[in-house]
């Protein structure tokens, strides 16, 4: 009997004693993770976390998965393994075996033959009992049960929750739709170059990046603006168009008028001839500066980002200052050309690419901006978001007076992006206007240094300063209104009125812009406040409905209204 | 001697012959019997506490029969003289007739002796006593004797009656490999004991072994391996009984006056590896450890005051030792 014997004997032994620790050590993990899951759906109950019972069931799994490494670490050693079974009535037969497996006398011998026949008429694995302690299973099973129960339990932001799910469905749903889209592009538009494929998933995973980090509809739009941006100014590298302006330039001038012909014909055979005959012509020094300028108002004519343009305008300075020889010159604009002749084989079905893609973008932006309706239509109605989204709304103030502004203004902040009518637009009026009016708030029309309206999401009204405490939003409903009593209704442009002027005073810190309003002006009429309040009340609305608005704005929208009312 | 197989085999069953033949002749007792085996084949003595009546006598008596020993009784009384125990030279006429001395051995020259009511003799005697248990011989009149091989020394005090007697000092007690308490027998029991005692029927005791077997047993168990980790067990029971040992418990280190010598160590190892053999193994196991600790420490822990003053007994300090020594790191 040597150690191997030992060892192979005490095997099932082993394993049981295993499956006895992994099971204690699961059990462990699941308590832990039941611990952290019923925090997890008590914070819920307060804060939006979304896809509570998705994490619940993630972190349960998570737990399982480190027990199983954990386990791991808990193999019974040879010597517990040994203590173990002697334990269980062999009364350390083995141990003693073990520490006499060098000795040959002859008591090491009986002894080893002894516990031999011990070993052999025992059955270790059976009498190894697995008993688990009530302290193992009680509380893993009570907290799960607690925080599966609990997550059932509508809390306090069961709306808001309920939208982020939604959010977040939607977002993963559009991404893998864009996704499928981009993948998809090289089967449709085979001319499509690697380039910018690879440039197409770039802005995707841009966009996925954005996605993970969008907390509400707004940042979920703003990513897709953001990759909208991204997709046009792909486009505007536009080979094309570069060709195109090239040719025009070109054929301004008799020295390349030939070359603007094969050009426009993409006849290369032409080209070539073309531009050995060009060469010839740039022994002359004044063809050369000829050409150089032209080739500079060529690259002028074209896009800043335009590579043929910068190619262009490096080819111009070399040649104006003569370190090109004619020939060089010629042979170099030729590989131009025919560089940009082969990119711009592949931009047309580039730009497919590109409109398909922006079409599923566009729809990601209207499914994204509708998540709120959606939700709201499923369940009891959304609460009141009394100042949640104040914050953001820097552009909505209000003064104590009211001014008289048209959206057309922009509020002349110095750090403010508050842009008045643009429905997309990202201004989200961050700016503490350092030196906007000094907004004693007169009451009188004028361009003053109000800001434009948060967000950019209206369309319309800015202009409302507040007091002293210009440049500082406020939140909606924090404050009582004044008694507003009579309004000013600017009639349409066109009508019949002198020019208005608004009179206002500018400080010397900060800026503002102004448009002035060219043309006849009805003059306005003075109205009772509650009278256009409706009216006004019902544009904002429909406005909304019609346009890609984030949900905070329109809640943004929706508290100005009722705090007027 | 050389351990062979069989010679090995034929220990393990000479010792539960001896066991065996014991229990039918005493009724009871059982595990006292088979501790008093157990410290006469590791080679030492025993110290016997309890009640009289309660069959010490008989249990040496049939031990000497059944081993094929030599057996002597003493009873201790206060004036009895070293000399009356170990022997004296006396006047003796040879043939030519010229008077010379001779010696005289006393009772303590027997293979087995049961000192009765070792407390009651004066210190003197039970010095000469012990210093035989201790020395295995006797000097008289500047001759040593060598006392019979094997010799055990089976002495018995009484708990109870305390006054006239001379209570064995703790380095006295330290010679006894065990100290065992004799317990009063149950109804069965002693039910069984005057059935056997108050009829007419023939005792016929069965010899199974006799003093060379004995000797080679008590060399035999000197090999019974023990592994580390039960020596290691062993040695930390022993030490924990000191209350200046920082790893000692607290009971030890509030209750206990002095702890066992290295006398308790050897008494464990050597018992335990006589159990195991009487439990048929070649192994000693921390049960083994376990069962000798309370025979082998009893008499060699020392409480205070404390203790004696809230009943505490060196059992219970045992008890407490047992429970907080691991057997395994």
């Amino acid at each position: 009997m040597d150690k191997k014997y030992i060892l192979r004997a005490l095997r099932p032994l082993k394993r049981k004693i295993y499956l006895h620790k992994s099971v204690k050590v699961l059990l462990s993990a699941v308590t832990v993770s039941g611990f952290i899951s019923l925090i997890l759906v008590i914070v819920s109950m307060f804060a939006v976390v979304p896809f509570v019972r998705y994490k619940m069931l993630a972190i349960t799994g998570a737990g399982i998965i480190a027990a199983f490494f954990v386990s791991l670490f808990f193999i019974p050693s040879h010597e517990r393994l040994i203590m173990t079974a002697d334990s269980l009535g062999l009364n350390e037969r083995i141990i003693t075996a073990w520490y006499l497996m060098g000795d040959n006398s002859e008591v090491a011998e009986l002894q080893r033959q002894d516990t031999k026949r011990v070993l052999e008429s025992t059955d270790l694995a059976s009498a190894y009992k697995i008993t688990i302690g009530k302290y193992f299973y009680i509380p893993a099973i009570c907290l799960i049960t607690a925080a599966f129960i609990l997550s059932f339990v509508p809390g306090r932001v069961l709306n808001e929750t309920r939208i982020r799910e939604s959010l977040i469905q939607q977002m993963n749903q559009y991404e893998k739709e864009i996704e499928e889209e981009i993948n998809a592009q090289k089967e449709k538009n085979p001319d499509i170059s690697e380039e910018q494929l690879k440039q197409l998933k770039e802005a995707l995973e841009k966009l996925k990046k954005e996605f993970k980090k969008s907390e509400s509809e707004e940042d979920a739009l703003k990513a897709l603006a953001q990759m909208e941006n991204q997709l046009e100014k792909l486009k505007e590298q536009e080979p094309l168009k570069d060709l195109s302006t090239l040719e025009s330039s070109l054929s301004d001038s008799p020295l390349t008028k030939d070359m603007a012909e094969a050009l426009k014909n993409n006849d290369k055979r032409a080209l070539q001839d073309a531009l050995e005959l060009l060469a010839n012509e740039l022994e002359n020094e004044e063809k050369m500066k000829e050409l150089a300028e032209m080739l500079q108002q060529a690259a002028m004519n074209m896009g800043d980002s335009s590579m043929l343009a910068e190619a262009l305008q490096n080819l111009a300075s070399d040649a104006g200052s003569g370190n090109l020889s004619g020939n060089e010159l010629a042979q170099s604009l030729m590989e131009l050309i025919q560089q940009t002749q082969e990119y711009a084989e592949g931009q047309r079905d580039f730009e497919n690419a590109l409109a398909e893609i922006s079409d599923t973008l566009g729809e990601a932006r209207r499914a994204i901006s509708a998540v709120d309706q959606r939700v709201a239509s499923g369940s009891t109605g959304k609460k009141g978001q009394s100042g949640g989204n104040a914050n953001r709304g820097d552009g909505s103030k209000q003064g104590s007076q009211p001014e008289n502004g048209k959206g057309s203004q922009n509020g002349g902040n110095s750090g403010g992006k508050g842009s008045s009518k643009n429905s997309s637009g990202d201004g989200n009026g961050e700016g503490n206007q350092s030196g906007s009016g000094s907004g004693t708030g007169s009451g009188s029309q004028g361009k003053t240094s109000g800001r434009g309206a948060g967000g950019g999401s209206t369309s319309t009204d800015s202009g409302y300063t507040e007091g002293e405490q210009s440049g500082n939003g406020r939140a909606p409903g924090s404050r009582k209104e004044e008694d507003y009593k009579m309004i000013y209704v600017p009639t349409r442009l066109g009508g019949e009125g002198n020019e208005s002027t608004l009179p206002g005073q500018k400080l010397e810190s900060g800026s503002s812009t102004y448009n002035e309003t060219a043309g006849p002006v009805k003059k306005g009429e003075m109205v009772p406040y509650q009278q256009v309040l409706s009216q006004y009340r019902e544009e904002a609305v429909q406005t909304m409905e019609r346009q890609d608005i984030p949900t905070g704005m329109k809640e943004l929208v929706k508290s100005y209204f009722s705090s007027l009312d | 001697m050389h351990s062979d197989k069989e010679s090995f085999e034929k220990v393990l069953n000479t010792v539960l012959k001896i066991e065996e033949e014991v229990s039918k002749h005493m009724i009871g007792q059982k595990e006292v019997i088979r501790q008093v085996i157990m410290c006469m084949l590791a080679g030492g003595n025993v110290l016997l506490e309890g009640m009289p009546g309660l069959g010490k006598t008989r249990l040496v008596n049939v031990l000497g029969k059944v081993m094929g020993l030599e057996f002597s009784r003493i009873q201790f009384t206060p004036d009895l003289m070293p000399a009356d125990v170990t022997g004296t030279n006396i006047i003796d006429r040879e043939e030519n007739g010229e008077g010379v001395f001779r010696f005289q051995p006393g009772p303590i020259f027997s293979n087995i002796v049961l000192a009765d009511e070792i407390n009651r003799a004066t210190p003197k005697t039970q010095s000469a006593m012990l210093q035989a248990m201790q020395e295995k011989t006797v000097t008289v009149a500047n001759t040593t004797y060598t006392l019979p091989n094997p010799f055990f020394v089976l002495a018995t005090q009484n708990p109870v009656e305390m006054e006239g007697t001379y209570p064995l000092p703790e380095a006295q007690m330290d010679r006894f490999l065990f100290k065992l308490n004799v317990p009063s027998p149950g109804f069965n029991e002693l039910k069984d004991i005057i059935k056997l005692t108050t009829a007419n029927r023939d005792e016929n005791i069965e010899t199974v072994t006799n003093a060379d077997e004995i000797i080679q047993i008590q060399r035999a168990s000197k090999e019974i391996p023990i592994a580390e980790p039960v020596l290691d067990y062993a040695i930390k029971i022993v030490m924990a009984t000191r209350p200046d040992e920082e790893t000692s418990p607290e009971l030890v280190k509030k209750y206990v006056r002095y702890g066992s010598s290295p006398r308790g160590a050897q008494a464990v190892i050597s018992t335990a590896r006589i159990r195991a053999l009487l439990c048929g193994r070649y192994n000693v196991s921390f049960e083994d450890i376990q069962t000798v600790a309370y025979p082998s420490l009893r008499h060699r822990i020392f409480v205070n005051f404390d203790a004696v003053s809230e009943n505490i007994t060196p059992d219970m300090i045992i008890d407490g030792i047992i429970k907080d020594v691991k057997t395994y790191q």
